[in-house]
Parts: C-alpha cells; sequence; structure tokens
C-alpha cells in the first residue's frame, strides 16, 4: 500500500506550479542560496539546487535526474555530458582555481606552501580523481612532480573540506571558493604558474524547458556579482 | 497487491545481474582497485565479525540475565546503530575517536590514530555490526532453560565452566547466525565507514566505497563489483534460510 501511494504522490508533480531543479557540482553550495533567489525573481519560478560531485551528473541525467540545468566544476565533465547528448547550450559560467586549507593543528600551522604537503608529518586528504578538484588536484601535482601520500580520497571538494574543518585532517586541496566559505581555516595559496585552474560551465539538459531562460540569467551582472563575491572569476 | 513490493524488492537485482557485463568481468574483478577493495573488504569484515563474537557474547548474555532498568537502557543504546542512519554513526564516532574526539585526542596523545586508517575501518563495521551479534544471541539465551546451568552449578561447575560446557552448546546455532549476520552487515557498510575512515585504495576503500567511487569512473566495473555484493548476500540468506526466521521469531517472543 505504501508503495502504491509513493507512486501516486510521485505522479502529482506536474501539476504544481513550474519547478527548475539544477544540479551544481558542490562548490556551489554556499552561492546557491542568492542565485535561487535571483532566478527566482527573475523568472518566477520555483528553483531548486541540489549538489554533488560533477562526475556523478552524467549517470544521474542519463537515468532521468529531473534537472532542467546542470552546473559542472570543470569543463572535461561537461564535455563527456555533451558527447553522450544529455546536454546542449553550454555556456562557461565562472573559473575557480585549487588552493591549500590548513587546520589548526600542530602540522596544519606549519604549512607554507603546496610542497610541504609532501611532508609525511603532514595528514591531507584530496578530493577522488572522479570529481574534478581531483582531476585539478593530480593535476597540479603531477605538473610539479610532487608526491603526496594522502590519508584519503573524498567523493567531493566539500567532503574533502569538511575532514579539514573537524580537524581530522591537517590540510586539504580545494576550490578557491571553498577556502573563502571557511573563514576558519587558513588559506595558503598555490603559486600561479602550478595552479591549475577549472572553468566551471552551465548547460540545459536536452528537452527540458525553461532550461535556456535559467542559462541566460547566469550569464546576467547579477549572477556574475554574486559568484565574483563567493571567489570565483570571470570566465 | 503482494506483487508490488515483490516486483519492488526483485526488479533492481534482477537488473543489476541482466547489466553485468560479462564480457570484461574478468578485467573489472582484476583491476587493482577491484581486488584491493576485496582483500580489504574481506579482511575487516572478518576482524569485526570477530570483534562482535568476542565482545558481543559477555554483552548479549548481561543483557538476556539482566532485568532492570540498566538492562533496558544498555539494550536501547545497542540498538541505536541498529536504526541511526549510518553516517551519523560515522559522525558519532568522529566525535568520539576522531584526533579531536573525547576518547581521540587521549589516543592521538599515545599515537594511535583511527580515522582515516584500516583500524578505523573494523572500528565503523564493528559499531554498525555488533548490535545484529547481540541481538541474535540474547534473544537466544532469553528462550534458553536457565534451569540446565543453574543445575550444573549446583553440581560444582563454576559459573564460567557452566557457561561454556552447558549454554554455549546450546546458543551455538543462534552464535553462528549472529556472526553471519554481523558480517554481512559489516561488508555492506558505507556511510560510517566513508565518514569516519574516507576513501582510499588499499587502505580504507572497502568494496561499498568502491563501487560508489567507480560509479563515476567507470559505471560498467560498479555493476560488477555490486553483483559480488549481492553473490554474497544471496550466499548469507541460503545459508540461514533455516537461522533467519527462528532468529527473528525468537526475537518477537521475547
Amino acid at each position: 500500500m505504501l508503495v502504491a501511494g509513493m507512486f501516486i504522490a510521485g505522479g502529482c508533480g506536474g501539476a504544481e506550479s513550474a519547478r527548475v531543479d539544477i544540479l551544481a557540482a558542490s562548490s556551489y553550495t554556499d552561492v546557491a542560496e542568492p542565485l535561487e533567489a535571483l532566478l527566482e525573481e527573475e523568472l518566477g519560478l520555483d528553483v531548486e539546487f541540489s549538489f554533488g560531485s560533477s562526475g556523478s551528473f552524467l549517470e544521474q541525467i542519463r537515468q532521468g535526474a529531473p534537472a532542467a540545468v546542470v552546473i559542472t566544476a570543470d569543463s572535461a565533465t561537461m564535455q563527456r555530458m555533451s558527447d553522450a547528448g544529455l546536454v546542449d547550450s553550454v555556456v562557461s559560467i565562472a573559473t575557480n582555481e585549487l588552493v591549500i586549507v590548513a587546520a589548526d593543528t600542530a602540522a596544519g600551522r606549519g604549512i607554507e606552501s603546496v610542497t610541504d604537503l609532501g611532508s609525511s608529518d603532514v595528514l591531507v586528504v584530496l578530493c577522488a580523481s572522479s570529481a574534478p578538484c581531483g582531476a585539478a588536484t593530480d593535476a597540479l601535482l603531477g605538473g610539479i612532480d610532487l608526491d603526496v601520500d594522502a590519508a584519503s580520497r573524498e567523493p567531493n571538494v566539500r567532503a574533502t573540506l569538511t575532514k579539514v574543518r573537524l580537524g581530522e585532517a591537517d590540510a586539504a586541496i580545494v576550490y578557491r571558493t571553498d577556502a573563502l566559505a571557511s573563514p576558519e581555516l587558513r588559506a595558503v595559496p598555490i603559486a600561479r604558474v602550478d595552479n591549475v585552474q577549472v572553468i566551471s560551465q552551465a548547460a540545459a539538459v536536452v528537452g527540458r524547458e525553461d532550461a535556456a531562460r535559467v542559462l541566460e540569467v547566469f550569464t546576467e551582472p547579477a549572477a556574475m556579482a554574486i559568484l565574483a563575491k563567493a571567489g570565483f572569476g570571470s570566465p | 497487491m503482494a506483487a508490488v513490493p515483490a516486483l519492488l524488492l526483485g526488479v533492481p537485482l534482477c537488473a543489476l545481474l541482466w547489466r553485468l557485463p560479462w564480457s570484461n568481468l574478468g578485467a573489472a574483478l582484476s583491476s587493482d582497485a577491484a581486488t584491493s577493495a576485496l582483500a580489504l573488504s574481506l579482511v575487516t569484515s572478518l576482524i569485526a565479525t570477530a570483534l562482535c563474537v568476542v565482545f558481543g557474547l559477555p554483552l548479549a548474555w548481561a543483557l538476556a540475565s539482566g532485568r532492570g532498568t540498566t538492562t533496558r537502557v544498555v539494550r536501547a543504546l545497542c540498538l541505536l546503530p541498529i536504526v541511526l542512519p549510518p553516517v551519523v554513526g560515522g559522525v558519532a564516532l568522529l566525535l568520539a575517536f576522531g584526533r579531536q574526539g573525547i576518547v581521540g585526542q587521549w589516543l592521538a596523545d599515545v599515537g594511535v590514530q583511527l580515522p582515516f586508517t584500516t583500524a578505523g575501518v573494523v572500528l565503523a563495521q564493528t559499531f554498525v555490526a555488533l548490535p545484529f551479534f547481540v541481538l541474535s544471541v540474547e534473544a537466544a539465551l532469553r528462550q534458553l532453560d536457565v534451569e540446565y546451568a543453574d543445575v550444573a552449578i549446583v553440581h560444582g561447575a563454576s559459573p564460567f565452566r557452566a557457561f561454556v560446557s552447558v549454554t554455549l552448546p546450546s546458543v551455538g546455532p543462534a552464535v553462528l547466525a549472529g556472526a553471519v549476520l554481523a558480517w554481512a552487515r559489516a561488508l555492506g557498510e558505507f556511510g560510517a565507514t566513508v565518514t569516519f575512515a574516507g576513501s582510499l585504495e588499499g587502505r580504507t576503500q572497502t568494496l561499498p566505497l568502491a563501487v560508489y567511487d567507480l560509479l563515476e569512473r567507470d559505471p560498467a566495473d560498479a555493476v560488477v563489483l555490486s553483483a559480488v555484493l549481492v553473490v554474497v548476500a544471496v550466499a548469507v540468506l541460503v545459508g540461514l534460510r533455516d537461522r533467519w526466521f527462528g532468529v527473528f521469531r525468537s526475537d518477537v517472543s521475547s
């Protein structure tokens, strides 16, 4: 009976006022509220953000996730979805780069540069390679030929950040925006020549209404201002 | 009406086996991520099961023989991990045994680190699996006629001796069933593990964590590893088919 009830409830969704679901990279967690407010005001739609690792979006959309718009943390992930014919109207909306966050622990306080992460005294957590932040981290460490013995490769950038916020790890490599969102952690910049820039992109899920209108708002100055305030760069 | 829930349970499992990429089964199972996850899961879940038996037996015995409020409170505490979302269990474990945790900071002082270690995986698995073992064995102990053990004591056996040679043999099947249930639960543990121990290939990335990670990189390989867990689950059910109902029936009546 319960199951039948759930199916019926699920079927009623269409009767409600227009709702737009946005699947966003977890680095957007802190800008979702102002973006949601902006979109609702401009479009008169009920906008809902949900977050995850960009790497998981392809499978979610292929399996029919109700999102109209998808925002990835990097362009490579979007390219894969575009190649699979799942999204179109791809637009670059922001850039991000990597930064070290250090906890207020004995080992954390000693971190001055990315090479310090190679020390075995520092407990470092990194994003999993399957997440864009992990791919960017791999590119960064490969580029400077540094071996980091990570204690964990977390599923997404927020999980990575959390381990440092809880003081369980001394340091992590996350996006600049995540560091800005956690003022209690010390951010250690990575030299510009070594750093890896990711281009965050938004796109319309093929066949979904209202997606084009949402994408348009993302390119407006108001949205750019919200993103810039959170530390995103302009593409 | 019964068909709907039956399909709800059956169809996803059939779909998993239906979509199994038979052609690259061997390749998927022999990849580095898969073999290390298989080995790690096997080792950690077996150690967790052993811990459940060693620590669970005295606890089940104490719960079965106790009557007062303390017993009821302790029993409620022991049941909690069953109803708690495992990720909450992981948070609780961090607050207790993490580097900044109330116990963990003392452990850190003596150089013991649990988060991000294989020992941390075992701890998380034991935390979620222990209640299953304790429940099974306690139910069996409660049904037991205590007079047999009492007779043994009256005839000069020590309480320990009476427990080992009279009580234990009669609850042996329940101990075995509880151990298998606990092992299956430990093998499938995800939430508490990823929260408390993190995810690192070869150290803390167990089978369920590898499935989650692979789903984003190589869904076909994720299906293969998932199927391994399904096969294990089916084997457990077949092995327990008689005990299963016995365990829970006695649980209800106690």
